[in-house]
């Protein structure tokens, strides 16, 4: 059994509430000691930004920043899909601290040894 | 009934018998596994340990046969430049095979010595060579060295052997620009310019006295038709290109660069000049899937080895 875990997150700001259960399914797995990788790819990209998630908290939840976070504070890693994040233009110098911008090739790398993915 | 249901059925016996020897072949999977491992690391280790023996061997050969050009000898090292230009029977010295390939000896030095760098078997007969010469074992030895400072004092007191300038001007143009190697020969080189002639002739002369090797005076410089061979197995043996993959990244990036790896022939270095921000995380993981050497990471400049 692969002792990895991968989210896909495509969601940002359009879409709160997959982006939010994302995150507390990420840190489920963290606490399961799984090497927990959130992919942010599509509109998703947008949460690498440091003060993006400041103000989107999905009722029933804990905001999305503390989420994030907690995540990050555990050991999670944030990859963020580099062709939509330049795209977007956003910017490198307010990556959130964990993120690194990675292209097809690390997903896929991580994925290779059956790694399970989810998809928010 | 009670005494029925407190004894465990057969099914249930022959289960757990089941259960037990699953598990005792799934160790025993596991300990073939391990132990397949171990082996292949191990014939890896003796095929390495071959090469290098039989490397030495072919390089004792020549050892004391002369330059099959200039019929003087030469030294351990540049007995095995020999060999890995390919030049296992009819062995030249450096002078004769830089002549022969129209190149100047600093710059087929600096290809010859990556290539040294790069394979385990000659590191091993080079340091050997270093050993028996008794002399500090580097990537440029000194008797090396003293073919570099002869051509150099050459160059600079014959202004009218414009051949070899243009040879020398190539040399830096196709320098890697990632590689140390390269960098300390370009340092090498740029020292040896800022000094007069007269001292580049006395060191020069210096540094052919302490080599342990026998050879006399520099050979002729005019290029050679007898070697047209060994250009061949030059290109082969060293092959260097340049990849600028620009903005490109993500699959893109990938994509193209198996493209163009799947082009050249095994062991070529390929320069990779990427800007994407990701390329520092994407390229590694790629190497490390595809089975292609990463050598060197600069970002944006990657130097990587195609597979054999």
């Amino acid at each position: 059994m692969s002792n990895k875990f991968c989210l896909v997150l495509t969601h940002a700001k359009d879409n709160v509430d997959r982006a939010t259960v994302a995150f507390v399914v990420a840190n489920a797995a963290l606490a399961s000691d799984k090497e927990t990788v959130v992919f942010l790819t599509v509109e998703g990209v947008h949460l690498s930004q440091v003060g993006y998630a400041n103000d989107l908290h999905e009722p029933g939840f804990a905001p999305l920043k503390d989420l994030i976070a907690q995540f990050t504070g555990s050991g999670g890693q944030i990859w963020v899909c580099s062709p939509c994040f330049k795209k977007r233009k956003l910017e490198e110098n307010k990556l959130v601290q964990g993120a690194i911008l990675v292209g097809g090739a690390k997903l896929v790398e991580f994925l290779s040894d059956g790694a399970p993915c989810v998809s928010y | 009934m009670m005494k029925d249901s407190a004894i465990p059925s057969t099914s249930v016996i022959s289960q757990n018998i089941i259960q037990d020897s699953t598990s005792t072949e799934e160790l025993q999977d596991q300990l073939a596994s391990l132990l397949s491992e171990q082996q292949e690391s191990e014939q890896e280790l003796e095929l390495e340990d071959r090469k290098t023996g039989k490397l030495k061997e072919s390089w004792q050969q020549i050892r004391n046969i002369p330059c099959h050009r200039c019929q003087k000898l030469y030294c351990g090292h540049e007995a095995l430049l020999s060999i890995a230009l390919g030049f296992k029977n009819t062995p030249y010295c450096l002078i004769c095979l830089a002549s022969g390939l129209n190149r100047s000896v600093s710059e087929l030095m600096e290809q010859l010595s990556l290539y040294i760098q790069r394979h385990t078997c000659f590191r091993t007969v080079w340091m050997i060579a270093s050993r028996e010469e008794q002399i500090e074992d580097m990537l440029i030895p000194i008797c090396i060295q003293s073919l570099l400072a002869t051509e150099k004092s050459k160059i600079v007191m014959n202004t009218s052997n414009n051949s070899l300038r243009q040879s020398n001007d190539q040399s830096d143009s196709r320098r890697y620009p990632s590689t140390n190697q390269s960098e300390s020969n370009s340092q090498f080189c740029q020292s040896q310019q800022s000094q007069s002639e007269q001292s580049q002739s006395q060191q020069s002369e210096n540094l052919t006295q302490s080599c342990s090797s026998n050879r006399g005076n520099p050979m002729k410089t005019t290029p050679d038709s007898d070697l047209k061979e060994p250009a061949d197995q030059l290109t082969t043996a060293i092959q260097s290109e340049v990849f600028d993959a620009g903005n490109m990244g993500c699959g893109n990036l990938v994509l193209a660069l198996r493209l163009k790896l799947k082009s050249l022939p095994p062991g070529t270095l390929l320069t990779v000049i990427a800007q994407d921000p990701a390329a520092p995380q994407d390229l590694p993981a790629w190497c490390r899937m595809t089975g292609h050497r990463l050598l060197e990471t600069q970002h944006p400049n990657y130097l990587i080895q195609r597979k054999d």
